[in-house]
């Protein structure tokens, strides 16, 4: 115990001192400073007219580093993958089967709640229907106002999270196993991978917009290609949420609470 | 032949993401598209690198924008030769890797392809690209696959995984520190272009911070001296198919990537730089003793060899301290030798394990006669571990030392030979124990198959053996290929 | 100037909720701060003018929450 709190406290102190004491960074928001000379003037100057989209962010993650962005969207499948591999086997079955006899000796229906309440029926149902419509609009306005594809596919998740968790006796229209979610991530990488592929045969560099094979006038184009990305990063976002959620509750049951 | 350098990295991503929805409609389809964009991988790299030795540095834009404003993907002569060999350490690892997939289950084979090509692209991205962000994407990459890949050995896999994944978050939190200074300071991501800004002076106090960060974060990802703390449980209780990757190949690219830094960015008529490169001298030194003694008491083959690779990572080290050109040459026909020998030797280990389930080294008592290819394949790693020409061991100490006496450093020299010889102790005793000890017999536990060992294991030996004796062999040209680059840096 | 204080006081705040995070021993008790950590991490990124990264912070603090009491069924919900 003691060798933790000396551990973290020299960690603070000698961090702490070299970044007191010597000022070597410059000030907060000074306008000088070569963070917002170099590259950011030729981004804020020149982004509406190469990008054709008004908001900044979305201009510079998925038109002028669209590549760091595939990557990102890489690191979560692989998380996704990596649960599922590891989280892999069912536990034996003693111990699947056995506990619930005992303890559903005192509760009817299996603990699920018997009667209609608010939360449970209305609510829920007004409230998906609430969460995936503002994801679809943010997803459809990412290039406009904040948002994009992240948070649109995790908002979609979320829709499927409160499905199953509050009302698990309703049968969901969608039922995912955990193959068909990471395959499903997998397509969604694959989308964005394939949008540059597609721009690479076409002549140009990878991930270049301008040269999409589609017939629409040049500068129309940027939009159409960062909507085919958003679209693979939610899809990808969305199934890596929901796989990671299945590969935890197969490992758990809800009756077994001796509590 | 313009689009080599993204193609490279990009076709194994591909063939990672669409692995597992192949594989829900016949089992093996996910694992033979793998195999053919590792392939295709492999052969696009060298025919780069023979436009690179040709014609001169390649380089790739992504998106079409000017220079300091997009993504730039940079193949030099050195940056060639080592995306080749981790393409083939790949290409050879997916083979070895059939012999241990469980057929029922159709996650487990799709997934364990999936994280394998996840694993190789990022180390492909990395020793390719020229962007400060984009290295520590690369970086996350090969991390998560590589926590996968450890805590799939058992539960004592799992307890390493889980503190190497501690260790790992906060050295790539470190490296990002570091990233963010420099970014403040020069205002671009961009390597050529931060070194041009930084060469303009003023800046001292701040770039000396950033690298300090740099070279904790970095060392730590690539088990330095003082950072080894996690290395030799993850080495020894991983699973079986993948410890030839992660033990030969993901504790090598951290170092090249802080050669680029240190000689690319920074330059060696930075102010600070020899006060830097001394205590990075004090940690080799240590390094290389430390390295050695441990392993000299050691009974289970795995740990053995991964307390020998603390060693060899502080020649890899030595190399960029000594920084004659020569040193430099050296430590990297080093690093790509040692690739193929440390993941030979645990090619040799996994397939003991699978034909007679233990790898304690009391035990083994005259394999070379059933096992007659993983014999020759101990030898000729341990003899170029100790460097014994002809093999590549001897060829790259060979020219680490002549480095280390033109610019005067004998204290290097000497380390070298001593460690050198500390080497020869442990692995002459493996030597004995393959060929020798007539009393123990180990019980083979699949006695219905005739012959050594699967196919599928035998190729990736083989491939090994030959690569140690070729590069011994043909060091010259190599050498030649890369030493004008290195001329122009260097003390 | 005031813009100052109030990323200090959040920032005091932020250190504060780490402290009982680290060094608490009921589980239940640590994912609910945690959960509050994340708030307060968001209207940090508000002050600092980042909404994109406010609103993933917001979801994805929902997210973690949810699997974290869902895995809390699982093991002992003391620690030592």
């Amino acid at each position: 115990m003691m060798r933790k709190v000396i551990g973290i406290l020299l960690i603070v102190l000698g961090l702490g001192y070299v970044f007191v004491s010597f000022d070597f960074l410059p000030a907060i928001g000074d306008s000088s400073a070569p963070a917002h000379k170099h590259v950011s003037d030729y981004y804020i100057e020149n982004a509406l007219k190469d990008t054709n989209s008004p908001n900044l962010v979305t201009a510079v993650l998925a038109d002028y580093r669209g590549f760091d962005t595939l990557l990102e969207t890489t690191v979560m499948f692989s998380a996704g993958v990596c649960v599922v591999m590891i989280l892999g086997s069912k536990s034996p079955l003693r111990k699947r089967y056995l506990v619930p006899k005992e303890i559903l000796k005192g509760k009817p229906y299996g603990g699920i709640p018997a009667y209609k309440t608010v939360n449970k029926d209305v609510m829920t149902t007004l409230i998906e229907i609430l969460i995936l419509l503002y994801a679809i609009y943010v997803l459809l306005h990412g290039e406009v106002g904040p948002g994009g594809g992240f948070q649109a596919g995790a908002l979609i998740a979320l829709a499927y999270i409160v499905n199953v968790m509050v009302a698990p006796d309703i049968k969901p229209l969608f039922k995912f196993t955990k193959i068909n979610a990471v395959a499903a991530a997998g397509i969604g990488v694959f989308i964005y991978a394939f949008t540059g592929l597609l721009t690479m045969f076409a002549g140009g560099a990878f991930l270049e917009y301008g040269k999409l094979p589609f017939p629409i006038p040049e500068n129309d184009l940027h939009p159409v290609g960062i909507m085919m990305i958003e679209t693979g990063v939610a899809i990808g976002v969305m199934a890596t949420i929901i796989t990671i959620l299945i590969a935890i509750i197969e490992r758990v049951r809800f009756d077994d609470d001796r509590n | 032949m313009q689009h080599f350098p993204a193609l490279v990295v990009i076709l194994p991503l591909c063939g990672a993401a669409l692995s597992l929805a192949l594989t829900k409609i016949h089992i093996h389809l996910g694992r033979n598209v793998i195999f053919l964009s590792l392939a295709a991988s492999f052969c696009m790299s060298i025919m780069q690198l023979r436009n690179v030795v040709l014609n001169g540095p390649m380089e790739y834009r992504f998106g079409g924008y000017a220079l300091p404003y997009s993504i730039e993907f940079r193949i030099d002569a050195v940056g060639g030769v080592v995306v080749s060999m981790v393409a083939l350490m790949g290409l050879i690892t997916a083979f070895y890797c059939i012999s241990g997939e469980v057929r029922t289950d159709k996650i487990k084979v799709g997934g364990a392809y999936s994280v394998v090509a996840l694993f190789v692209a990022g180390m492909l991205g990395t020793a390719s690209s020229a962007d400060a962000f984009n290295m520590y994407v690369f970086l996350e990459i090969t991390a998560l696959a590589a926590y996968c890949l450890i805590a799939l050995g058992g539960n004592r896999g799992m307890i390493a995984a889980f503190r190497y994944l501690l260790v790992g978050t906060i050295a790539a939190t470190f490296y990002l520190m570091g990233v963010g200074i420099l970014y403040a300071v020069t205002g671009t991501l961009n390597l050529q272009d931060m070194s041009v800004i930084i060469h303009q002076g003023g800046k001292d106090e701040a770039v000396l911070v950033a690298l300090c960060l740099l070279i904790a974060g970095l060392g730590v990802k690539s088990a330095l001296f003082p950072f080894h703390g996690w290395q030799p449980s993850a080495h020894t209780h991983e699973e079986r198919g993948s410890a030839a990757l992660i033990a030969g190949v993901m504790v090598k690219i951290p170092v090249f990537m802080l050669f680029r830094y240190i000689y690319f960015v920074f330059g060696m008529d930075y102010k600070y730089m020899k006060q830097v490169l001394i205590i990075l001298g004090v940690f080799v030194g240590i390094g290389m003793m430390y390295g050695s003694i441990r392993a000299m008491g050691q009974t289970n083959m795995k740990k053995l060899l991964a307390y020998s690779s603390i060693t060899q990572t502080s020649y890899f080290m030595l190399g960029i301290v000594i920084g004659a050109p020569v040193a430099l040459a050296g430590s990297l026909l080093h690093f790509i030798g040692d690739a193929f020998i440390k993941g030979g030797l645990f090619y040799c280990a996994g397939a003991i394990k699978y034909k007679f389930g233990t790898i304690n080294i009391n035990n083994f008592g005259m394999i070379y006669k059933k096992m007659p290819v993983t014999a020759t394949l101990i030898v000729s790693g341990a003899l170029s571990m100790i460097g014994i020409p002809p093999t590549v061991g001897f060829f790259s100490k060979w020219y680490i030392a002549i480095g280390a006496i033109q610019t005067g450093k004998y204290i290097f020299l000497v380390l070298l030979i001593i460690s050198s010889l500390l080497n020869a102790v442990y692995f002459f005793k493996l030597i004995e124990k393959v060929f020798m000890e007539n009393d123990k017999e180990m019980e083979d536990i699949r006695p219905v198959k005739k012959g050594e060992l699967p196919w599928s294991m035998l190729i990736p030996m083989t491939i090994c053996i030959a690569v140690i004796f070729l590069l011994g062999f043909f060091n010259v040209p190599l050498i030649n290929i890369v030493l004008p680059l290195f001329e122009g840096v260097g003390l | 100037m005031p813009t100052l204080v109030l990323e200090a006081i959040l920032l005091l705040a932020l250190i504060i909720i780490t402290m009982a995070v680290i060094f608490n021993r009921d589980l239940l008790i640590v994912i609910i701060t945690y959960c509050a950590f994340s708030f307060i991490a968001m209207f940090l990124y508000i002050v600092m003018g980042a909404p994109d990264v406010a609103f993933t912070e917001a979801v994805i603090g929902v997210i973690s929450t949810i699997y974290f009491i869902i895995t809390l069924k699982k093991i002992d919900r003391r620690c030592k």
